[in-house]
Formats: C-alpha cells, structure tokens, sequence
C-alpha cells in the first residue's frame, strides 16, 4: 500500500521535468556549500597581491581578483553564504507567516482583520526598500540582513496561509471535523495545515530563490555580508570597477546568483506538478 | 423529561440585505429512542434548525430560544462545552458523503479521532473499536479498509464511514441530515435500513431530515413540516398520513408522484416560489402560495391547533383545509 504510493511519488517526481532540471541545479549548489566546508581549490581569503588578475589555470580554475584570491573558492564559500542567509530568512518568514495565517483563518473577526491589514501595511513598503532601511538602523551585517529579509518573507506567507486555510475551512469535511466535537485549534492542525502544506512548500522554494536574490543585493549595496567572509552580492559590487579590466570577475558571481534562482525557481514549480494530486490525475 | 426539548428557536441570519429568519419559534421535543422526521422543500430551514442544534451556525447569525438538552440548556455553553457535547452525544450526518471526509487521512485515521478525543482510548483501542464499528456499518473487509483512503472507498462507503464516525462514541442523538440525497436508489436503501437498525439497537434518538416523504414515512415515529422557518404541521407520522390538515402538506403529499396513477394527469404543483426569508409575511409564511389565505392569515401568526391527539397544525382555517380534498385546493 504505502510502497505503490512512493512509487508513483517517484514517478510522478521523474516525469516532471523542471523538478529533475531545478533539483539538480539545487543540489549542485548544495554540493559546492558542503564541499567548500572542508575543501576549496584556493583560498577564498588570502590576499596576494603577486597573484592579482591570473587567468584560470590548473591551480585557479576561474582565476583570481585584484587581491589575487581565488575565484572558485571564493564562489563556493559565498554558496554557503547565500544558503544560510536565505534558509534562515525563509524559516523565520515561514513560521511566523504561518503560524499567525493559520490564526487568522481559525479565529476570524478582529484577529483576522488586525493581521491581515498588519500584513497589508508591510506589503505597501518596497520589498528592498524596507530591508535597506533596517539594515541602516541596525547596522549592516550578515545577521542583519537574515532579520530584514526574514521580516519581508512574514506577510507574504500569512497572506497565502490564511487565504488557502479559508478555502479549506468552508470545506465540508471541516464542518464534519466541527459535528465530532474537535475544538478550532486542533482542526487548525489536523485538518487545514495538512491540506495546504503542499502550497506552502512550493512557496517556500520561491522565496528561497527571492531571498538569495535579496541577499546579493544587500550584500552589493555593502549592507549584507561583511568582508572578508566571501559573498556574491559583494563580489558583483568589487568587480563593476574592473568591468572593463577584467569582465569575467561580474559574470562569474552573476552566473551563480543566475543558476541559483533559476534552479530554485524551476524546483519549486515541479514541486507543484508533483505535489498537486489534482493535476498529476489528468496524466 | 424528554431528552431534548426545543422552545421557540429562531435562526436569525444576517445578510446583505438585512436579518433573515431561517428558522421561527420552533417548537418539538424528542424522547430516547424516539425517531422524528423533518420534512420540508429546500431552503425551509431544515438544515439551519439542524446546525443550530449542534452549535455549527455561521457566525452571523443569531440563535434564540431554548435548545435544552438532558436539562441543559445548550444555547447557554461556551464553544469548548459545545466541543465536548458534539461527536460525544450529539451527533451529525451530512448530506454529501463525497466531501465530508479530509482527503488526507485514512478513513480509520478519521473514525479513531473522536474516539481518542472523547473517550480517551489508546491508539490500540482506538483501533480495533474502529475495526469492529467498520464491521458494523457493513463494510468488508474492515481490517484492510482502516487503511484506506477516502478516495478509495464509493458514495456509500463513505457515507457508511461517516456514520461509523458519527456512532463512536455511542452519542444519544443522531441528526441525519438528508444522508441519502446524493447516494443512488438503491443505495439508498441499504443506508436508510442500517440508520435505522443502528438507532433501534443502539437506543439512540434520531431526527432524520429529508424532502423525500417515502424515506420519512419508512424511518420515523413523528413527523415536524417546516416551511418558511415555521413548523406548520407536526404529528405522529401514521396521523400525519391518514389526515393531512395543513394546506401546505397536503400540496407537499399531492405533488409526489405515485404509483399506479400514471398517465392520469399531471402531477400537482404548488403555484408560486420559496417566500424570501427576509421579506417573509408576518403572520402565516404560507400566505403567498395558499389557496385558503385571507387578510388575517398575512397579519397573525396561527396558532398550533391540536386536531387530534398530538396532531397539531398551524392554521387559521383549519376546517376548510380538512372538508376539502387536495385536488380542489391545488388545481
């Protein structure tokens, strides 16, 4: 019983191709965090001025910038970078965001109505803007930046939560949860959340690709990752001096920035195919 | 003192367009063992007297009067009160069997729930009583079934788990509202026939609501008429059949298609609609549509008459509703 039905999980995970494209996109990138842990081609942080602008060669695959470290690695280790920001970012946004969606939905009334227009109000700030803004009163740094992004990330999953929780509260199967005497809390927890779980995964890989995003860019404009730590956003920010100089130093960190969205993105759209029942039927 | 005794329920609805009384000043009582039939078109209340029984009512919306259950008063509890009244011994059956179990948990996972939440039962309790009670409601193979999802199951399996739900905790009232509307003929039966053995052998009450006459002929001891949010005619359900006094039954009894009078005409039709809830007349809600009305029948509520022993009608004339057949009323 519970074979055939990983089985046709698997299969139905083979068959959509943008799951297999943006997983292994995601996964090559998870490789470079892990590996980078232990092990870079170079140094990602050792400044020789003797080795600045070496073209890519057996010792540096991609080169070096102009304090001669290595590319590579520094692009490996700002894979790590990236990842933790936007997981951690992505957590806080999804626990809060979920959390007070699914309050909003269970207690209707004024609950509803104070989170909803709370999140309706943080939605009327640039995204950007308001993260900049925090970064400038508390200071710019990694932690920081993780907290502005988090903040960002509240809203738009309350505002999923509690639209999907509606829908599934008017469904029959709740009123019949309701008749057998279960109190709103634990319908909240046995009935809504499952059924919605799927459109919140899919969500969550979207906004993991928008917070590496928000990352790069906080990180470029001198707010995010402090150096020396290695980070994307930074280093597309040391190369625009160079552009002409030296283009590949832009590319390389934008390649990254572009491979990962892009995987993410394309990840979060297969899980949908995979993890919707109603459209997997129709094959 | 009777089980559950309703006094003067009212339903007040509020919409767009202002308060509507789904239900008005209801009245009937319900003794242990005691089966009553809620008949009546749709949109007469039915369902809404229903909910507000369980305490499910939306939230806009008002609930008056009296609702005492074994000398309780239920409109007085708070919801987490409710919460221990509802599955435990107040329990309900919908009408769509095909929506009214969550898709993502088995079957034996959804019986378990009120087990394990009213009566405390183990996870090993819970299963074999869910096993036996799947035995019960006459699905094979119960032992494999528990793990089944719900969309494994058919419309009649699914709505004999619902009512597998609804018995686990032995509840003392069974509300079965329109249970075999969406089911086939012949199913039908076999649902209807096994609510009624599990209600006789159990000792439960049960109100059994439904528009169709021949299922609320078949499954009950007393018959309440609704129409317009009133009950217009209430009775042992023999004395019901063997004089229909209200204008509004007797339409209701002439408009069923019988056996054995094919061909001889058309079937008879109650001239007009449904009476908007929100612009209902204030005296008798059948006012628009009956073939007696008066002046006196728009502006005062009729009084519930006792024509015979514990047959009541509401009527302002209820003689001239009883001397005439129902061809000449409705024709």
């Amino acid at each position: 019983m519970s074979e055939d039905r990983s089985l046709s999980f698997v299969n139905r995970c083979r068959r959509s191709r943008s799951f297999v494209v943006g997983g292994v996109m995601t996964a090559f990138l998870l490789m470079c965090a892990i590996v980078s842990l232990f092990w870079t081609p170079g140094s990602a942080y050792d400044i020789t001025i003797a080795n600045r602008f070496l073209p890519p060669s057996g010792a540096h695959w991609l080169g070096t910038d102009q304090f001669g470290r290595d590319i590579a690695s520094m692009l490996m280790t700002g894979t790590q970078n990236s990842i933790v920001v936007a997981v951690v970012a992505v957590s806080i946004g999804l626990f809060i965001g979920v959390g007070l969606g699914l309050l909003a939905a269970a207690k209707r009334g004024w609950t509803e109505e104070i989170i909803m227009r709370f999140s309706d109000f943080s939605f009327a700030f640039p995204a950007i803007l308001s993260a900049i803004m925090l970064t400038a009163i508390l200071g710019p740094g990694g932690v920081n930046s993780i907290l502005a992004i988090g903040l960002y990330n509240i809203p738009v999953f309350a505002r999923l939560t509690r639209g999907s929780a509606n829908s599934i509260w008017a469904r029959e199967f709740v009123m019949a949860a309701r008749a057998s005497g279960k109190g709103r809390f634990r319908i909240t927890f046995e009935h809504i959340l499952p059924n919605i779980l799927s459109i919140i995964i899919v969500q969550a890989t979207i906004l993991f690709a928008i917070a590496i995003l928000a990352e790069a860019a906080l990180s470029y404009l001198g707010l995010g990752t402090q150096p020396p730590e290695p980070s994307w956003g930074r280093m597309l920010n040391e190369a625009q001096t160079l552009m002409f100089l030296d283009p590949m130093q832009a590319i390389y960190p934008g390649f990254a920035i572009a491979i990962a969205v892009f995987g993410l993105n394309l990840l979060g759209d297969g899980l949908r195919d995979v993890l919707d029942p109603r459209l997997s039927r129709k094959r | 003192m009777s089980l559950l005794d309703v006094k003067d329920l009212s339903v007040i609805l509020s919409t767009s367009e202002g308060p509507a009384r789904a239900v008005r000043n209801l009245n009937f009582r319900l003794n242990r063992g005691e089966t009553l039939g809620i008949v009546g078109e749709s949109g007469c209340g039915k369902s809404m007297a229903a909910l507000a029984l369980m305490g499910l009512l939306p939230e806009q919306s008002e609930t008056v009067g009296e609702i005492t259950f074994d000398g309780q008063n239920l409109l007085d509890k708070t919801d987490a009160e409710m919460c221990q009244i509802r599955g435990n011994r107040l329990a309900m059956i919908f009408q769509e069997p095909m929506t009214s179990l969550n898709p993502v948990h088995t079957v034996g996972h959804q019986i378990m729930e009120p087990l394990r939440l009213h009566r405390n039962m183990s996870d090993n309790q819970a299963k074999s009583e869910t096993i036996r009670l799947l035995d019960r409601v006459g699905i094979p193979n119960p032992k494999e079934r528990v793990d089944n999802y719900p969309h494994q199951l058919s419309g009649g399996q699914r709505q004999r788990v619902m009512i597998a739900i609804a018995l686990s905790c032995q509840p003392d009232i069974l509300i079965a509202d329109e249970p075999t509307t969406a089911l086939d003929v012949t199913i039908q039966d076999q649902i209807l026939e096994l609510i009624h053995t599990l209600v006789r052998e159990e000792g439960m009450a049960l109100i059994l609501i439904s528009h169709d006459l021949g299922v609320i002929s078949e499954n009950t001891d007393n018959i309440l008429v609704m129409y317009g949010g009133s009950a217009v005619e209430t009775g042992g359900t023999e004395q019901i059949f063997d004089e229909l006094i209200h204008p509004y039954t007797q339409g209701l009894f002439a408009a069923m298609p019988k056996l054995g009078r094919a061909r001889s005409g058309r079937l008879v039709t109650i001239p007009g609609t449904v009476p908007d809830l929100i612009s209902l007349p204030s005296g008798c809600t059948f006012t628009d549509r009956c073939p007696l009305a008066t002046d006196m029948c728009r502006n005062t509520p009729p009084p519930a008459i006792e024509v015979t022993a514990n047959h009541f009608a509401s009527c302002h004339h209820i003689d001239a509703a009883r001397n005439r057949k129902t061809e000449e009323l409705f024709s």
